[in-house]
């Protein structure tokens, strides 16, 4: 049946409709979920764009017209107009079970490490997901065919020789905050990064970082000790006791990573720390001359200190969710609990 | 890496700690040990060595040193033959012809005569099991163990069966092809490094040895390699050969050059003590350049960077100097050379990391550092997601976070040019090859997806904040999308009136709507230009079960419409409420819910929720209770009694439920109302 018949015989239909309960029937036979213009609207979905738009508009327009009709009719039938329609629609404000909703976890444990880093004077700052390979390894002097760069698989896109990439950690933004601010700077960049990994319960391609650099004057390593050790007893909400031990990242000298003593056997052994007592908890360390350097600060008169951690990890941490997929799922059954 | 704790006290002069303890310190000063297995004298310490380190760690000499540094011991070389001689390029035996002295700038050999090949020793067998090697025979065997004891990979030939007694050192030619002692082919490039005699290959360099002049039985005069070829050039053999081995892996990392003569010196010894034979002179083609690598700094310098403790000059001169570092020291001002193996110390503030890490962190005191500016900058853009986020949430929405790449749907379905589109060299999966040009495909896909929970027929609304990627002047920007999704048809208008709606409470104006690109669909406008786009698609959907509503909205844009003010206004008054965090997480349970209906007629004055109680009561009186949930989905007055009737949703935490456990539990419920009250059971 093509629209112009559809549109007469419902004309036809709605003028001989003898009372408000045929006259839904007949709104249902073309304009409900089953009904004809339904039909020829479904029909749409294997033609060509230009198609699909020539063709609905025309649809469209019928759709419109039958409504019209029928909102006349019924006022034959007492000036049910307004209300018949309204409790043909489900009405919208009811929509949703039970008017719960809720934020994303991951925005949950964000705000919460913006908040306390912002009461400790750093600023929230972002960047660009889709990066150029100069801020993402060069400025942060991670050099070309290097083993370290094995650490960060990335995400190229295409053509390769044009060297986008999706970042693999939120320090890029760094750089360009510095190149477009002077010291003295306090700058935590949380936000998505991307690593081509294989994904498991506790790695996912797309993850999510916090970042963190301080610069100044004579920043130094017992200033990191005390931020870092601030932060987590904020997160945590209680007194926690870290560490740190070598490590090692290209754009920091020295370069250490930060634990923190377990919180749930208080450093005995557990299942959650490996049996270690400690929990690996970010990656830190003084920023590297080099890093400076590119990003237009004299290395002689600034010192300062960086530090990155996993948002998907202190969210599992704090929330006991033990598999990080379950963020990027977003099954509802999940989501629903931080409601 | 595998390190042996038996190993490690061989090159120890003093008492070292116990294996568990002696992991212990090195993750706090030298390397994260991830493990130790075994116990006493075999206990082996798994480390993790740093990137930078592996050109001197990767042989136990290297982890000794900084055990010895850290723990105030001495380091005990192990025993060579000091007095080879080595020549430039050749000896009345061989001769050694570097054809490329970029890739190969030092080649260093010995030549013995005399050696029998014999199964190895009991304590070198054991010695290579506990660090996971295979015995072969003696001579192999201590090639690798001195590999493991120095750092420095070996290969030894057998001497009579290289052709012309001359060792040459080039490319190798274009689908050159060479039998690996692993009894392997291997097609080689231009740009991969071989080790060959005037007629035949003898080895692809750095990586593996070829069957040619394999060691065997019967050999009785060997050649030993012992050289340094460059990082890259081995990297990328071992990746287009798909070939790595210990060998390669250190190369790979630069095994420092000044490693050849000594190593041999090493090898040379074991091998006599346990083959026999005797050690005439070497070749050393030594192209390397000695860098003068002489750093300057203060103690000041160093006491500025820890920030706190008081380390004093006798304590970084004796650090550095366990270190094998050169140290001259006036007055607080250091001049130090790292030693030759030292490859990842060129700057002062390398050598203040040795300093810190041997003196300790732990003795570094926190400081709270002087801020003299404290004012913290707004963020607009993350002020409005705060707001949108609990408004949207409030009114019912979830908050989804979906991941960026689409497939092809992408031009087929929503007819986006593909020439606009990112694509990716190298996707996760081939099938979502592009990044998104905008949210709603992946948002609609996971209300779809979600939608069968909806076992109320509620309906569900999501929302999701996030990047999206164009090829157009401005290449990513910040989009926000919501999606409602029900059974029943949704107003048209709902949405759009939603949106309007907020942008009024952000007090946007000049906002208007016109005809969206799809039928169906609006433009949201403000000032005449469009940044969003609201309606519903009926065209482009395949699933005719749901009515889907969706919208999508440009923040940047819409940020560039409201005045900060607002924003910072709403925050504030939003944050008041303050977060709550103490949410523990209950894993979701995969199985199936089931549905059963029970209805009842009870009397005029009985409230629905005593009756949802007592099922309640009634189902957890049963060993096997698995009633989850109860809704109530019809209430009808008539004039002498109420009609109500209920869904019972069961479901097992462990498996699929059968219906007879399921009837069980129904049977139950009608007993215990049957004859505990005196509701009717229709």
């Amino acid at each position: 049946m093509d629209l112009k018949d559809i549109k007469n015989n419902a004309f036809e239909d709605i003028k001989n409709a003898k009372s408000q309960q045929e006259l839904e029937v007949v709104f249902r036979k073309y304009l409900g979920r089953k009904g004809s213009v339904r039909d020829l609207l479904q029909a749409l979905k294997t033609s060509s764009l230009e198609e699909k738009k020539e063709q609905g508009i025309k649809i469209n327009e019928v759709k419109q017209e039958i409504e019209k009709k029928v909102k006349e009719k019924e006022k034959e039938f007492g000036g049910l107009g307004e209300k018949a329609s309204k409790s043909r629609k489900n009405s919208s404000q009811n929509y949703g079970t039970k008017q719960e909703g809720a934020i994303h976890p991951l925005r949950l444990i964000e705000e919460e490490i913006n908040r306390i880093l912002q009461e400790m004077h750093f600023s929230v700052i972002d960047g660009p997901s889709l990066e150029t390979e100069h801020y993402n390894f060069d400025a942060l002097n991670i050099p070309d065919e290097h083993p370290s760069k094995d650490l960060w698989d990335t995400f190229w896109l295409r053509p390769k020789s044009a060297k986008y990439l999706l970042r693999t950690h939120t320090s890029p933004v760094q750089i360009r905050y510095m190149e477009q601010n002077q010291p003295p700077l306090q700058i935590i960049v949380p936000g998505t990064v991307f690593r081509y990994e294989a994904t498991d319960a506790s790695h996912h391609f797309q993850f999510h970082q916090v970042e963190g650099l301080m610069v100044s004057e004579d920043i130094s390593i017992a200033n990191f000790k005390f931020v870092i050790n601030k932060f987590f007893s904020e997160f945590f909400n209680q007194k926690v006791t870290t560490r740190l031990r070598p490590g090692f990242f290209p754009f920091v000298e020295p370069g250490f990573e930060v634990d923190m003593q377990c919180i749930l056997c208080g450093g005995e052994g557990c299942s959650s720390c490996g049996r270690t007592g400690w929990l690996e908890m970010a990656g830190a360390g003084m920023v590297h001359p080099n890093v400076f350097e590119s990003a237009g600060y004299n290395p002689d008169k600034v010192t300062g200190f960086a530090f990155g951690m996993g948002l998907d990890r202190l969210a599992m941490m704090k929330f006991k969710i033990n598999d990080v997929r379950l963020f990027l799922e977003n099954d509802i059954r999940f989501l629903r609990q931080f409601s | 890496m595998k390190f042996s704790y038996a190993m490690l006290k061989d090159l120890i002069q003093g008492d070292l700690p116990a294996p568990h303890k002696l992991a212990d310190v090195l993750s706090l000063h030298s390397y994260e040990a991830e493990g130790v297995i075994g116990e006493g004298e075999d206990a082996v310490i798994d480390l993790d060595i740093l990137p930078n380190r592996a050109s001197d760690s990767a042989g136990h000499i290297g982890i000794a040193r900084d055990i010895c540094a850290i723990l105030g011991l001495r380091l005990k070389q192990p025993e060579k033959i000091s007095d080879i001689s080595f020549e430039s390029k050749k000896t009345e035996e061989f001769k050694v012809n570097v054809k490329d002295k970029k890739l190969c700038d030092r080649y260093s050999a010995v030549f013995m005569e005399d050696v029998k090949v014999a199964p190895s020793p009991d304590w070198l067998v054991k010695r290579l099991s506990l660090l996971g090697l295979n015995s072969i025979n003696n001579l192999v065997d201590i090639a690798n163990y001195v590999m493991l004891l120095t750092g420095q990979p070996l290969h030894i030939f057998d001497y009579d069966k290289i052709e012309g007694q001359e060792i040459i050192v080039k490319k190798a030619s274009k689908g050159e092809i060479i039998t690996g002692l692993d009894d392997n082919e291997y097609e080689l490039e231009k740009d991969m490094l071989t080790i060959a005699d005037k007629n035949n290959c003898l080895g692809i360099a750095g990586i593996k040895g070829g069957k040619m002049a394999e060691v065997d039985g019967g050999t009785k005069k060997i050649i030993i390699e012992s050289a340094h070829f460059d990082p890259s050039c081995i990297r990328r053999t071992s990746k287009k050969l798909k070939l790595q081995t210990d060998a390669s892996w250190r190369f790979e990392r630069n095994v420092p050059n000044c490693f050849t003569t000594s190593a041999l010196e090493v090898t040379a010894f074991l091998i006599k003590e346990v083959a026999g034979g005797q050690v005439k002179k070497g070749v050393d083609v030594n192209n390397s350049k000695e860098h003068d690598s002489k750093i300057s700094f203060s103690l000041d310098e160093v006491h500025k960077t820890l920030g706190s403790g008081d380390i004093t000059e006798k304590q970084v001169a004796e650090i550095l100097g366990a270190l094998e570092f050169w140290v001259k020291e006036n007055e607080g001002a250091f001049e130090v050379m790292p030693p030759a193996f030292r490859l990842d110390i060129n700057i002062k503030q390398d050598v203040v990391e040795e300093i810190v890490r041997v003196y300790g962190y732990d003795k570094i005191e926190p400081k709270e550092p002087e801020i003299q500016d404290k004012t913290v900058k707004q963020n607009i853009k993350n002020e409005w997601k705060k707001v949108v986020a609990k408004k949207l949430s409030d009114k019912g929405f979830f908050e989804t976070k979906n991941i960026v790449f689409v497939g092809d749907d992408i031009q087929k379905v929503w007819g986006y040019e593909k020439d606009k589109l990112w694509e990716l060299e190298n996707p996760i999966n081939h099938t979502i090859p592009f990044l998104r040009p905008f949210l709603l495909p992946n948002l609609i896909k996971t209300a779809q997806e979600n939608i069968k929970y909806d076992t109320e027929d509620y309906g569900m609304k999501f929302f999701e904040i996030g990047n999206i990627f164009r090829k157009e002047k401005v290449q990513e920007r910040t989009c926000l999308s919501l999606v409602i999704i029900q059974k029943q048809e949704i107003d048209e208008d709902y949405l759009k009136n939603f949106i309007l709606s907020l942008f009024e409470e952000w007090e946007v104006v000049d906002v208007s709507t016109t005809e969206g690109y799809f039928p169906g669909t609006h433009a949201l406008n403000v000032s005449g230009k469009e940044l969003g786009i609201v309606g519903n698609i009926d065209t482009l959907f395949a699933d005719s079960k749901y009515d889907i509503s969706m919208a999508e909205i440009n923040v940047e844009a819409l940020l560039s419409h409201i005045d900060e003010h607002v924003i910072l206004g709403q925050s504030e008054e939003q944050g008041k409420g303050g977060q709550k965090l103490d949410i523990v997480y209950e894993e979701i349970v995969k199985y199936p819910i089931v549905k059963r209906d029970i209805s009842l007629f009870v009397s005029l004055d009985t409230d629905a929720d005593s009756v949802k109680k007592f099922i309640f009561d009634a189902a957890k009186q049963m060993q096997n209770n698995f009633l989850v949930d109860i809704d109530l989905f019809d209430e009808y007055k008539q004039p002498d009694k109420l009609s109500i009737a209920f869904h019972l949703h069961f479901q097992s935490r462990e498996k699929t439920l059968e219906s007879e456990e399921i009837d069980k539990q129904m049977v139950h419920i009608s007993d215990q109302i049957t004859s505990q009250t005196d509701w009717k059971i229709r």
